[in-house]
């Protein structure tokens, strides 16, 4: 089976400051390797602090890595190469209010991706907005309104819609379900799971919602303090940790 | 006699399209020693009852009530100061983002101090400040925080999220209050803390007879901590009772849409599936619908449901709908 | 598909602009300062027509007459005339044109090369960034009016030399709250969003950052404009500026300050129209910025 995603010995190291003018460096996460197939969803939960934000942010290029390689469908993505990255692996932000331009339509920031990375029309830019409004449950006139005129859960809804512009293969959500209420985030799961079905998407979910991870997830990466404590299928982690550090995690989050 | 007795409380908000009953007919009692709580989405108005039940909403609101009383005594009834001094002793407030309620200038110990500012007559003014040393060192040993001195030296963004918390809680108790109000006083924290903090009501419940309003959205930890509960909708009372009653054979609708969007209740669901969820959105203050709130996405919604429907009472169990569901096997007395 | 524009909307919710100037016209204080600068920017432009007389003329025969509105005055020189007989009114609205229509275009000027400077400062990363922030904090320290004064006396008095002066002066002040303007934005999450959209440097500028620095320069723009106003009316006050015939309120100023006893109406005029001026650019500034201030919260 090919593997959409491959992550080999991914570490990443913190400028920390100067000692008598050697720069040093803190080490925040790795070696980490795993990999991911399509229309997989890879899980990774752990305690603040354990790095999950961090390879979720250099999975999707907010971040540079220090070392390591990631091969993208066969191909191995340089560091800076947005351009690049943005075809394939895209993201979901965690707080909707402040990864929303407060200036700019909201039709503006969505053809944003496709403004910068494809030759499309105006024309075509404009029906490919509407189109991935109406897939997210929102309405074409929605791309005329400014970000402060809609609710909490349709921003995350824009974020999603973001993250489906220019066709992705695999969407990451970084703690993305956290801020919002149950009813909202059930709404949300669900146009998860449903564009999964239907376009073929991989998902990386970085949260700490044992429920959700559960329901939704094919395989679990136990993050702690910057180590890959247990990484495997989702029900056998769930059901059997083997893991100290899982144990005591499913514990406090209530299992 | 319930220690808080809240009987349709209305808060309204004027704006330029009129008139807004923000929180429409809200009734809530907690007797003494009982956790009770107070459970809905963001929208739904629970901060806003707290703040009431508080007096401290800004003039733009206006409140309302029946009945409003603490221990017997009306509050919309007293002045500002006999009502804050009713507050100071009797009701005490922990709020959502600790850090942010600890200034951030001043030392813990310092405002610590602060907080003890009323010291119990009789003691001379000579050994006031050791009085409150003495009374410190409880609080904190009480809230479960060992290294006293360390706590009191640092400053608040030294300390954790569920460290800053802890202080909070020890503010808050050291007059000894007979009601405290956790206004979702976890959310921000992880989740080792969370479940220290929900640990220390329970802990404060039973040993000090503290009886506390636990106001929250998360369902999982209302399951475990509390013996009571009120669910509330858009500024309306939806459902009331024992805690695991309504968590076996909820009578309203929403409720049972809350219940069922966890994964958690619902283990009939396949792995991967369609979670069950409401369809639509918590309506916005402009366009509040007539009568049940719920209407609009309410999936057993009839023509009837644009009256509001009165609390009825099944069991010790208080739901509001025309039309409520698990119902065939309980008997009804109507109130 | 029916075409959703013949819907319109129950209640309209206005952009950031509109709300902006919805704030600002609330406020009476700030709509009047409006006016005023409207006026001043009015008769800068018009002043050839609206002045009464041309300018420079001496009438010999009404030398130092005292404002219309005075037992000895004549309304044929309403703010009556100064001591070689020239016109008080004639030359204050010519002088709009020097000091504050001066000002106006020093300021436009100094933003746009204060802007380049701050936006590629701002931009740039790492050690670059820090040399050019620290470059930056040192040019904020030189006072502003002591480098026109300086400017001045080194390459003669004059319009143009004055204007250069003051320009060069206010160009720090832009360029440090443009830097510092683009460099907070970068740290925000949107723009992180359109880096990862595929954007360059100059797209994320454009779209991402710019329309959110605007209020900051906005506010900038008129501090430096009375900052403006002030030093130019110093400088002619110093005698460094224009040379007669051209007026200018600083200069009148310090031609009348010898009559001030005989003659105040020489002194008090042109220090009211400073006045006036710099006080409308203030209420406009201050306006804006609770405008701005309100939307945020």
């Amino acid at each position: 089976m090919n593997n959409l995603l491959e992550v080999n010995n991914l570490t990443k190291s913190f400028h920390a400051g100067y000692k008598w003018l050697v720069p040093q460096y803190q080490h925040a996460l790795g070696p980490i390797s795993f990999s991911l197939a399509e229309q997989q969803t890879l899980s990774i939960i752990g305690n603040s602090g354990s790095g999950k934000t961090t390879l979720a942010r250099i999975l999707v290029g907010a971040e540079q890595r220090s070392s390591g390689e990631i091969i993208l469908e066969g191909e191995q993505l340089e560091s800076k190469n947005h351009q690049q990255r943005c075809r394939c692996i895209r993201m979901i932000f965690q707080d909707a209010d402040t990864s929303l331009n407060p200036r700019i339509r909201i039709g503006n920031l969505l053809e944003e991706p496709l403004k910068f990375g494809t030759d499309l029309t105006k024309k075509d830019r404009e029906k490919e907005v509407h189109s991935k409004l109406r897939q997210v449950g929102l309405l074409p006139e929605h791309a005329h309104f400014y970000p402060h005129m809609i609710s909490g859960g349709q921003k995350q809804r824009i974020g999603v819609a973001r993250a489906l512009m220019l066709d992705p293969h695999i969407i990451v959500a970084d703690e993305a379900l956290s801020v919002l209420d149950m009813s909202v985030r059930s709404q949300i799961i669900n146009l998860l799971l449903k564009l999964q079905y239907e376009m073929g998407l991989s998902y990386i979910f970085v949260s700490n919602n044992i429920n959700i991870v559960r329901h939704i997830s094919d395989r679990v990466m136990v993050l702690d303090q910057g180590v890959m404590a247990e990484f495997g299928d989702a029900k056998q982690v769930f059901d059997t940790p083997t893991n100290d550090v899982t144990k005591k995690l499913l514990y406090n989050l209530g299992h | 006699m319930p220690l808080l007795d809240i009987r349709n409380l209305t808060i309204e908000l004027d704006t330029p399209d009129g008139r807004i009953k923000a929180i429409d007919r809200v009734n809530l009692s907690i007797n003494p020693g009982e956790i009770r709580g107070l459970v809905g989405e963001s929208g739904s108005g629970k901060s806003l009852v707290a703040k009431a039940i508080m007096g401290i909403l800004s003039d733009r609101w206006h409140v309302s009530a029946d009945r409003l009383r603490y221990n017997g005594i009306d509050l919309l009834s007293l002045s500002a100061r006999e009502r804050r001094k009713l507050m100071g002793s009797e009701i005490a407030m922990v709020f959502q983002e600790p850090s942010s309620c600890l200034d951030p200038n001043d030392t813990v110990g310092h405002q610590l101090h602060e907080s003890l500012a009323k010291v119990s007559p009789g003691v001379p003014f000579w050994q006031r400040k050791q009085w409150r040393e003495v009374r410190i060192r409880q609080l904190l040993h009480k809230v479960g925080i060992k290294d006293h001195l360390k706590i009191m030296d640092s400053y608040p963004y030294e300390l954790s999220e569920g460290m800053c918390q802890r202080v909070l809680i020890a503010m808050a108790i050291a007059y000894k209050p007979r009601l405290l109000i956790a206004d979702e006083p976890t959310t921000v924290l992880e989740s080792g803390a969370q479940a220290q903090i929900f640990k220390l009501f329970k802990k404060l419940n039973q040993l000090n007879d503290v009886s506390i309003l636990l106001i929250s959205h998360d369902l999982v930890y209302i399951e475990n901590w509390t013996q009571t509960i009120t669910v509330m909708y858009s500024g309306q009372t939806v459902e009331s009772g024992q805690t695991k009653d309504i968590f076996q054979q909820p009578f309203h609708p929403y409720t049972m849409a809350l219940l069922r969007s966890m994964p958690h209740f619902e283990n009939k669901l396949s792995h991967k599936s369609q979670l069950n969820a409401l369809s639509g959105c918590v309506p916005t203050l402009q366009h509040l619908p007539i009568g049940c709130r719920l209407g609009p996405r309410c999936p057993n919604a009839q023509r009837r449901c644009v009256e509001m429907p009165k609390m009825k009472k099944a069991r010790g169990h208080y739901y509001s709908c025309h039309f409520p569901i698990n119902y065939d096997n309980a008997e009804s007395n109507n109130e | 598909m029916a075409r959703t524009s013949h819907i319109y909307q129950d209640e309209i919710i206005p952009s950031p602009q509109q709300q902006i100037w919805r704030n600002f016209s609330k406020s009476p204080v700030a709509m009047l300062g409006l006016w005023v600068f409207a006026v001043f920017i009015f008769i800068s432009i018009f002043a050839p027509l609206l002045a009464p007389y041309p300018l420079g003329y001496q009438h010999t025969s009404a030398l130092l007459m005292p404002p219309s509105w005075h037992p000895e005055g004549h309304v044929a020189f309403f703010f009556g005339t100064d001591d070689l007989g020239r016109d008080i009114l004639s030359n204050l609205i010519y002088g709009t044109r020097t000091t504050f229509g001066a000002s106006l275009l020093v300021t436009f000027i100094a933003l746009f090369f204060g802007c380049v400077i701050g936006i590629f400062s701002g931009m740039s990363h790492g050690l670059k960034s820090s040399v050019l922030n620290h470059i930056l904090d040192a040019t904020l320290a030189i006072p502003s009016l002591l480098l026109a004064i300086v400017f001045v006396a080194i390459s003669g008095p004059g319009m143009t030399n004055v204007m250069l002066a003051v320009g060069i002066s206010l160009t720090p002040q832009f360029m440090r709250a443009t830097h510092n303007a683009v460099h907070h934005e970068l740290s925000k999450e949107y723009v992180t969003a359109t880096k990862l959209d595929g954007a360059n440097k100059s797209q994320i500028f454009i779209n991402s950052i710019l329309p959110n620095i605007l209020d900051a320069l906005v506010i900038q723009i008129t501090l430096a404009i009375s900052v403006a106003i002030i030093d130019i009316a110093t400088l002619g006050f110093l005698k460094l500026g224009v040379q007669s015939p051209r007026s200018e309120w600083g200069a009148m100023l310090s031609e009348g300050l010898d009559l001030i006893f005989l003659a105040p109406w020489n002194v008090a005029f042109p220090g009211l129209m400073i006045f006036t001026s710099v006080l409308s650019i203030n209420m406009i500034g201050n306006g804006l910025q609770r405008a701005l201030k309100e939307r945020i919260d």
